[in-house]
């Protein structure tokens, strides 16, 4: 297993890494959208307390775990997860650890191929969306442009004729399997460490762009930046009654944060003993809040609302996630004259960014699994992955029909199974793996103490948090998921595509615990490290 | 934009720019070696 032995260059290196991975489309985009349909400024208290109870200490606690299974040989969230739960059920669970990222992958990759093109074509004469025109032209030919490059009218977008998606999404592919099979150092920590700056630049240039805008048309006076931005900001503190507005924040902190998804405790799995996990968890936690308070909270609905106004805005939140980015932006990007396909390139770019620090992020979990529980090389493992993800991102890219298949794989898998896997791995650090013992190991070659009352934060309340926060978002949507499984084929499909892949990841965990156990690991943690 | 919003926008804006800055600058200060006041913590 001598092939698997790889680390991490720096300590900023996998601080990067991890905050390129959650830093993603979400942050510019459902961020902003949220807290606008939920109290605007309001929005900010339940924000901060699910933070602060729930992201940043589950955080620390799959960094830890990460570290600890990392120790004992191991990488792959099975294999952690069996060591930190000390037996066979949390080793079976860990297997959502590796599925997660993997399903996440098969369409994440397809939306920042969107991503890539689009910068393209506005680095090479825009979109289709005329200048002066109205803004109702502007929409439709927005919404044609994005038709036809999502394949979202129908399926079979490739079939369909429609190579430009292809070759984005294939050139993306390439890359992302590049990066990776390049390895954590030279792969995916060298390409983070200058993809992050090179996004907050990027963020930087278009925050300045959409702070300097004033009032475009002076025949629109109240459609300016500081009631763009007061349509963001402006606190509407009844909002704070509303059960529904806590579970938003909840929701958004626990996706923007990708606590819960496998990446981390993979990725932690190959520091050091000593290597600092404290201080490491909470830098990556508050550069994504960076780019999501700091630069999503202010560039994209005060854009929108600047040109757009008030109603056309608060459509524009309707649509959600893509509509606001690839049909609502472009309208507002053809408002800002010469600049305006300068402006949308560079957003694009940096969109295309957000997602490939954090796709690559999904692919290393499963290549670890793979390595691991097969005992094969790095490069037998990666044409494995790439066959896997070949097959799933075929079936996402052909069943693109409104995106009911893409959908399927995210609600079930991106969200659903992430609440399980974070409940999961909270209860086994803090209960089996015991607080006492978690707390200490978050401490050794720690540059930061946790507050004492994290201890009890860990144990009881972040629990207590993500079972309420769960139980009230299966209230409210889990009888429409299912009622769209029951209607939908392609749901139906897309429910085929991840049973059968957790089906292989089940047995290859099987497979890999009597390699583990012959190879003489400590699989179920019965010699704890001192 | 009242003076509610641009307290909720300063404050949230800037909270999260100091803890980012502050993490880094910790994290490049960091020495290879564990700080002794951690040492003590640990081995209580």
């Amino acid at each position: 297993m001598s092939e698997h032995k790889q680390e991490w260059g720096t300590r900023l290196g996998v601080i990067l890494a991890v905050a390129g991975s959650a830093v993603g489309l979400g942050n510019f985009l459902r961020f902003p959208g949220q807290a606008a349909q939920n109290g605007g400024g309001a929005f900010m208290i339940p924000y901060f307390c699910a933070l602060i109870f729930l992201g940043i200490p589950i955080g620390w606690a799959e960094w830890t775990m990460g570290r600890y299974g990392g120790q004992k040989g191991v990488h792959s969230a099975p294999a952690v997860m069996g060591i930190i739960g000390r037996g066979r059920l949390m080793r079976y669970l860990g297997v959502i650890g590796v599925l997660i990222p993997l399903a996440v992958s098969f369409y994440y990759t397809f939306i920042e191929a969107w991503c890539l093109g689009y910068f393209w074509s506005y680095l090479t004469g825009g979109i289709g969306v005329v200048s002066g025109a109205p803004v109702a032209e502007q929409t439709a030919a927005a919404a044609k442009f994005y038709n036809d490059f999502t394949g979202n009218d129908s399926d079979g977008v490739i079939a369909g004729g429609s190579y430009a998606t292809f070759v984005f999404w294939l050139l993306t592919f390439l890359v992302n399997m590049l990066l990776v099979y390049r390895g954590l150092s030279k792969g995916i920590e060298k390409f983070c460490s200058w993809a992050m700056p090179a996004m907050a630049v990027c963020a930087a240039v278009v925050l300045v762009r959409v702070l300097t805008l004033g009032t475009p048309d002076p025949a629109l006076p109240e459609q300016n930046v500081l009631n763009g931005l007061g349509y963001m900001w402006n606190p509407n503190f009844s909002a704070l009654g509303n059960p529904q507005t806590w579970l938003a924040a909840a929701g958004q902190i626990f996706f923007t944060l990708s606590v819960g998804f496998g990446v981390i405790i993979n990725y932690a799995s190959y520091m050091k003993r000593k290597d600092d996990v404290v201080l490491s968890g909470l830098t990556a936690s508050a550069t994504n809040e960076v780019f999501e308070v700091g630069f999503g909270g202010l560039i994209t609905l005060t854009a929108s609302f600047v040109f757009l106004g008030l109603s056309g805005t608060a459509a524009a939140v309707a649509t959600g996630t893509f509509g606001l980015g690839f049909t609502t932006l472009p309208v507002v990007f053809a408002h800002m004259g010469p600049f305006g396909n300068l402006i949308g390139a560079v957003w694009f770019f940096m969109l295309f960014l957000a997602a490939i620090t954090s796709s690559i992020s999904m692919y290393q979990p499963t290549l670890a699994f793979i390595q691991e529980a097969l005992g094969v090389s790095r490069k037998t493992a990666t044409t494995a992955m790439i066959g896997v993800c070949l097959v799933g991102s075929f079936m996402v890219m052909y069943y693109s029909k409104g995106g009911v298949f893409r959908s399927a794989i995210d609600d079930w898998v991106g969200t659903f199974l992430i609440f399980i896997l974070a409940a999961v791995q909270i209860i086994a650090f803090g209960w089996i793996f015991g607080i006492d013992r978690g707390w200490k190991e978050a401490h050794v070659g720690a540059h930061l103490r946790i507050p004492g009352f994290y201890r009890v934060v860990i144990k009881y309340v972040a629990p207590a948090y993500l079972i309420i926060v769960f139980l009230a978002f299966c209230r409210s949507n889990l009888p429409t998921w299912v009622q769209g499984v029951v209607d939908s084929s392609a749901q139906q499909l897309a429910l085929g595509l991840i049973t059968a892949v957790t089906l292989g990841l089940v047995i290859c965990t099987y497979v890999g615990e009597k390699r583990w156990r012959a190879a003489g690991i400590d699989v179920d943690d019965d010699h704890p490290l001192a | 934009m009242n003076v509610l919003g641009w307290l909720f926008m300063l404050t949230s804006v800037t909270g999260v720019w100091v803890l980012t800055i502050w993490c880094f600058k910790r994290v490049l200060a960091a020495p290879d070696e564990v700080p002794e006041e951690i040492k003590h913590f640990h081995n209580a």
